[in-house]
């Protein structure tokens, strides 16, 4: 059983940790949500699986569906957050109802402040409709402050110049920007309603030379059909949401530049 | 007076009209809204797999999701305007770490059957298969 080593109300979020626990300088935290091609949670789960961080903690609210995840016999809150040496990941497989996702990402930012994050990072995808003609996918970033920018020049990636983001981590952009905050989201070229580990192979590739730890990915290309075999029921579960949350904005282009 | 009977004869109509398109259009929303909430597993070991439909104008795009398939066994048919569509996967799967009864079902195949909406022409479709997607392309009249 999980023991509770302490527990915070952050506006109407409940964040527990199981144990003490501490993040190495520079830190990070990778928030991932459900979003286009479930290319953030893939990429999470990979992370997790391939770094072998532990479970410290979760988030539970009661705005919430009454939902628990149960691993290894055990109930736990249904975001959960995993962590080790720099990087901590607060990670969630569904997506909260929309009216709630504005107060969830002030709480994760207050709770990323509390705990002395220095910079936040997210990878989604960024849906593009000749998906299946693209060989090689683009991946972009969109910077909160120059610091954060920095970081993602040394990575590789494109400045995500022009466009629109829709969804929790246009939420977390801006609220990162009034805060002064250092965030990061990290945008690969995707499909918009089918798994796509290929997009989250991408963005972890780059998450890697950000963070400074090397994640392999080698078997997430391998994996993929089976993963998105094994992801295909979550998307169908997201999709709703995300036409909620007006998605398809992001297909157009904007008007003035 | 039989002038004005017409007039609102015909008003009548097209209130009528107006009502019955938008009690269809609210029944096509739930139709589609309990389509998004239904499982896409089943016990008996086959999956629906998942799909989107694109209006291009002159042409209906329907692009359909078939990880882990055998390319050879993907079976396309038009049958009374409804898509049919049967794929078997290269091996069966087992949701493992599930304990759900579903959990214990070994999956074959995917199953689609999809409506076409009434002004396509599936005679002259084009289907091709790329990277795990299966993309038909059916012209409109």
């Amino acid at each position: 059983m999980l023991n509770i080593y302490r527990e915070e109300w952050i506006s109407d979020f409940r964040f527990v940790e199981y144990k003490d626990f501490t993040l190495e300088k520079p830190s990070f935290m990778l928030v991932a949500l459900p979003d286009a091609g479930l290319v953030g949670v893939i990429a999470a789960s990979h992370a997790v699986k391939k770094l072998e961080l532990e479970e410290v903690g979760g988030v539970d609210s009661y705005l919430f569906p009454p939902i628990a995840v149960i691993h290894r016999g055990v109930p736990r809150p249904p975001i959960r957050i995993f962590a080790k040496s720099n990087l901590s990941v607060v990670y969630s497989e569904f997506l909260p109802p929309t009216n709630t996702i504005p107060m969830l990402i002030n709480a994760i930012m207050e709770y990323a402040l509390r705990r002395g994050i220095d910079y936040i990072v997210c990878i989604t995808g960024l849906p593009i409709p000749n998906r299946l003609e693209v060989e090689k996918l683009n991946t972009f970033y969109i910077p909160s402050t120059t610091r954060a920018s920095e970081l993602a020049k040394n990575a590789g990636i494109k400045l995500f110049e022009d466009g629109y983001i829709v969804g929790p981590y246009a939420l977390l952009l801006k609220e990162a920007m009034r805060r002064r905050m250092n965030a990061l989201v990290i945008l690969s070229e995707s499909f918009m309603e089918f798994p796509d580990p290929e997009a989250s192979a991408t963005s972890l590739e780059a998450l890697s030379k950000i963070v400074g730890v090397p994640i392999d990915v080698a078997e997430l290309k391998e994996q993929a059909e089976l993963i998105r075999l094994r992801a295909k029921e979550h998307m169908k579960r997201v999709l709703p949401g995300l036409a909620q949350m007006r998605k398809e904005y992001e297909y157009a282009p904007p008007l003035y530049t | 007076m039989k002038k004005f009977e017409k007039v609102f004869r015909e008003i009548e109509e097209a209130v009528v009209r107006d009502i019955e398109r938008e009690i269809e259009r609210i029944r096509s929303a739930v139709r589609s809204y309990e389509h998004m909430l239904a499982p896409t597993l089943h016990h008996e070991g086959f999956m629906e797999p998942l799909y989107n439909v694109v209006d291009e104008g002159d042409r209906i795009v329907i692009r359909v999701d078939l990880p882990y398939v055998e390319e050879g066994s993907i079976d396309v048919k038009f049958v009374n305007n409804k898509l049919v569509l049967h794929a078997k996967l290269k091996d069966s799967y087992r949701f493992e770490g599930w304990s759900h009864r579903m959990g214990e079902v070994r999956f074959q195949e995917f199953r689609l059957a999809l409506d076409l909406p009434p002004n396509v022409d599936p005679s002259n479709a084009k289907v091709r298969f790329r990277r795990g997607v299966l993309e038909i392309v059916i012209p409109k009249i």
